[in-house]
């Protein structure tokens, strides 16, 4: 199947090319290369390493894996936490890990050494999101206890509570520079916050909006990807607080899905969904480019390799399973 | 002439203002005698400089640091005076002499005489341990008593044992009483049961005392657990029991009464409709509270929140907050008590009997709504047989409301239900029956509109059988018509 699939692509990309003499394809050719199979409940994140070289997944059965981001090959496991983890993101330099889990704390491990460095603690609810700072010496929290936290990696200390909104906080992360933080919550709410001082800068949305189950800074910093449980993904130019473009035919309204910007061959736009695919859109065109069937259940994480047009998905508990596609543009 | 632009001699004044207006001579000390500040910046000057300088005046030249007026005086033989270098030295000297006086200095020798191996043997000698046979002595009195008396850890009546006299007769005030117990064979009722009790206990504390020397007896047939069950009632001397006087009010104490013979009675329960109070479980959820029914007070938290989840319609699997879909589950968990909520205050009728005094039942249509609950007679064929029984119909505003409790639940199809109401000061009970289902659910549909009216009616109607409970009646009157026969 997969094979077929890289020939109908090769020859579309030949036909492409033969009309129009442009480096960049309409449409993208993502096509099965493996399927990780390893946890035993529901995964509830992918992350590639900032190097490219491995995958970290996150799930409900309470480990992390490390895989080989190249060939899918099983790497280790990090046991520790005592609840479902729903978060996991790697630092800078691609040494370390966080994880965000339902027993109220973070973690932080030493990926070569497969150890604990350190646990955060000073949530009073699940932990939900987290996320690295570009240096790499914070790390920034969403939970349902609607606090967002900054911690100092080095001594595992929270540095700041910011009381970010008043539902559970779903999706947080920092800037390409690491002195915005943005957060999304389930009372439809987007805000910005100055990283240092804890201020926030900006709201988007209000709480007439649908629940919010995911934001993203776009990897210039310019543009903040906004998903909502109204099946539709929003591209936000926040400085000036306009929605740019809107991306819609998927199915979202139950589950906080990871969404992507994947910017190594054309610009795409990555989401899970519910309806068991990944979808696939240009970014500049808002228009569905391709589908990626194979799970078997929602897929609620989608993740793009920093470097290579590799796409990472991931299911819940009626699957299990980690795919990754491979595209040649 | 002072110029103001001059920093030092702004600084100069600053300092001396200081210096004049403290009392405590502080800034004294610290300015003028050993001023660190001034020290940095001016390396200490010339002491020809010192004392020539009026403050104030020309502030130009360098030496100012140390000018010293005529009216200040160093005041420092009043305040502390600190202590010379060569004090301190002394003091440390003398510390350290009587550390060493602790401290037993003592050379290391080499060990002359050379001891043979046998002596060195002896010196740390190996103990044997023998396995030590278990003891085998005498078993204990203790252990004997136990093995002997396995009834007295079991008897249920243990508590009241306090209240045993038999060891302190002549001590303190104890009171003997032949006790005829509820025996259902005829043969030893001839026989009382002598109880001795101190005098300060209560008459529920006798029954209890009772119970417990009955059942340490040994006696057949076992008594109730619950002491309540039982009270106790004068009888004569035969054992005839007294039943023309009440039983005797169980919270006076028995030193009041001076009855030498008394019996034990199992309390009669009227074979009427027992008031059971339905008890309800109120769980706050996030949407709301939603009541569940309880049997009594004993009911596990388990089967509490096997009941709750049952309510919110569906098993609920954790995967883990982010594989949950939380925040669907959240809405949909409590739609079912949320429509409880909601629907109660809706207008609602039901077919039900009521049970009337004489225990005839008529035919009624029981409206129940957040505002009001009505009772309209439905009439039927049979109206005429029944005419002395007018059933006007009967609207009760929900303020009004106290209780609404299931009484009694005979069968699937058979169940009585309690209304208590303030009419005119006056709480009215009415009773109706009807299937187990309609009752139940009539039952819970009230008790949802009293939890979320929270009516004064309803508070005061709880308060007062509270105080119906602790209230004692005097048996004064009993008690002198007693010792009026003696």
């Amino acid at each position: 199947l997969a094979f077929k699939d890289k020939l109908s692509g090769a020859q579309q990309a030949l036909s492409a090319s033969a009309r129009q003499l442009q480096p960049a394809r309409e449409m993208p050719n993502y096509a099965l290369q493996f399927t990780l199979v390893g946890h035993t409940e529901a995964v509830s994140s992918v992350k590639f390493s900032p190097s490219g070289e491995w995958l970290a997944s996150s799930s409900a059965d309470k480990l992390i894996i490390i895989w080989g981001a190249y060939d899918g090959r099983y790497e280790k496991t990090l046991h520790g936490h005592n609840l479902e983890i729903s978060d996991v993101a790697w630092s800078s330099d691609s040494s370390c890990l966080v994880s965000a889990s339902d027993d109220k704390t973070l973690k932080i491990w030493d990926v070569r050494a497969g150890k604990c460095l350190k646990t955060l603690r000073g949530h009073s609810n699940f932990v939900f999101c987290c996320n690295f700072n570009p240096p790499s010496n914070l790390v920034v929290s969403g939970s349902f206890d609607e606090s967002v936290k900054i911690w100092e990696v080095k001594t595992g200390t929270c540095l700041k509570t910011l009381l970010a909104h008043s539902d559970p906080i779903t999706a947080v992360h920092f800037n390409c520079s690491g002195s915005l933080i943005v957060s999304g919550s389930y009372d439809g709410l987007c805000r910005i916050w100055d990283a240092t001082s804890g201020q926030c800068l900006r709201t988007l949305g209000n709480d007439e909006n649908p629940p919010i189950s995911f934001v993203n800074f776009s990897p210039n910093g310019k543009y903040i990807l906004i998903a909502t449980l109204d099946n539709t993904l929003t591209l936000w130019d926040y400085s000036r607080g306009r929605c740019l473009k809107t991306y819609t035919g998927h199915k979202n309204e139950k589950y906080c899905i990871f969404a992507n910007f994947s910017v190594t061959g054309g610009k795409w736009i990555v989401s899970g969904s519910e309806d068991n695919l990944v979808y696939i859109w240009n970014l500049r065109t808002k228009e569905i480019v391709q589908k990626l069937q194979g799970h078997t259940d929602v897929v609620i994480s989608a993740a793009c390799h920093p470097t290579k047009n590799i796409i990472a998905s991931a299911a819940l508990e009626n699957d299990k399973t980690i795919k990754l596609w491979m595209s040649s543009y | 002439m002072a110029f103001l632009d001059n920093p030092t001699i702004i600084l100069a004044h600053i300092r001396q203002s200081h210096v004049t207006s403290d009392d405590t001579g502080m800034c004294e000390m610290v300015l003028i005698d050993h001023d660190v500040d001034l020290e940095k910046i001016h390396p200490p000057s010339m002491p020809g400089d010192s004392g020539s300088e009026i403050q104030g005046s020309n502030g130009e030249t360098q030496g100012y640091v140390y000018a010293q007026s005529v009216d200040i005086t160093s005041s420092w033989d009043f305040g502390i005076r600190r202590r010379s270098n060569t004090a301190q030295r002394l003091e440390r000297l003398r510390k350290e002499r009587q550390n060493q006086i602790k401290c037993k200095n003592i050379q290391w020798k080499e060990r002359n005489s050379k001891q043979s191996a046998q002596e060195l043997k002896s010196l740390f000698e190996k103990k044997s341990l023998k396995e030590k046979p278990p003891s085998s002595g005498k078993q204990s009195i203790l252990s004997v008593r136990l093995e002997q008396c396995p009834l007295q850890l079991n008897n249920p009546f243990n508590e009241y044992s306090k209240f045993d006299g038999k060891g302190h007769i002549g001590t303190t005030a104890t009171k003997k009483i032949d006790v005829y117990l509820p025996l259902h064979s005829s043969q030893d009722r001839l026989l009382p049961m002598t109880v001795v009790t101190m005098a300060s206990a209560r008459v529920q504390d006798l029954i209890g005392l009772i119970c417990w020397q009955y059942t340490s007896e040994g006696r057949e047939p076992k008594l109730n657990d619950n002491v309540s069950a039982y009270c106790l009632h004068i009888a004569e001397d035969d054992g005839e029991v007294d039943t023309d006087f009440p039983p005797l009010d169980s919270n006076e104490p028995i030193h009041k009464f001076g009855f030498s013979t008394l019996a034990l009675v199992e309390k009669y329960s009227s074979p009427g409709l027992t008031s059971k109070e339905s008890l309800f479980v109120r769980i706050n959820a996030a949407h709301g509270f939603s009541l569940i029914q309880v049997d009594n007070t004993k009911v596990t938290m388990k089967e509490i929140l096997l009941k709750a989840v049952k309510r919110r319609k569906g098993s609920q699997k954790i995967s883990g907050s982010r594989a949950d879909g939380v925040f669907e589950e959240d809405s949909q968990i409590d739609i079912a008590t949320v429509q409880d909520m909601l629907s109660s205050h809706h207008y609602k009728s039901f077919k039900v009997s009521m049970i009337h005094r004489l225990r005839f039942t008529t035919d009624v249509q029981l409206g129940i709504s957040g505002d009001k609950v009505e009772i309209d007679p439905v009439t039927n064929q049979k109206a005429s047989t029944k005419f002395w029984i007018k059933q006007k119909p009967i609207s009760i505003d929900s303020d009004l409301l106290c209780a609404c409790d299931l009484a009694e639940e005979k069968s699937p199809s058979h169940a009585i239900f309690k209304v208590t109401y303030l009419s005119n000061h006056d709480y009215k009970h009415l009773y109706f029956e009807s299937d187990a289902a309609t009752v139940n659910e009539i039952v819970l549909k009230v008790n949802y509109i009293l939890e979320s009216r929270a009516s004064t009616a309803r508070a005061d109607y709880f308060a007062q059988k509270q105080r119906k409970l602790n209230r004692r009646t005097s048996f004064s009157f009993q008690k002198e018509k007693k010792s009026g026969q003696q």
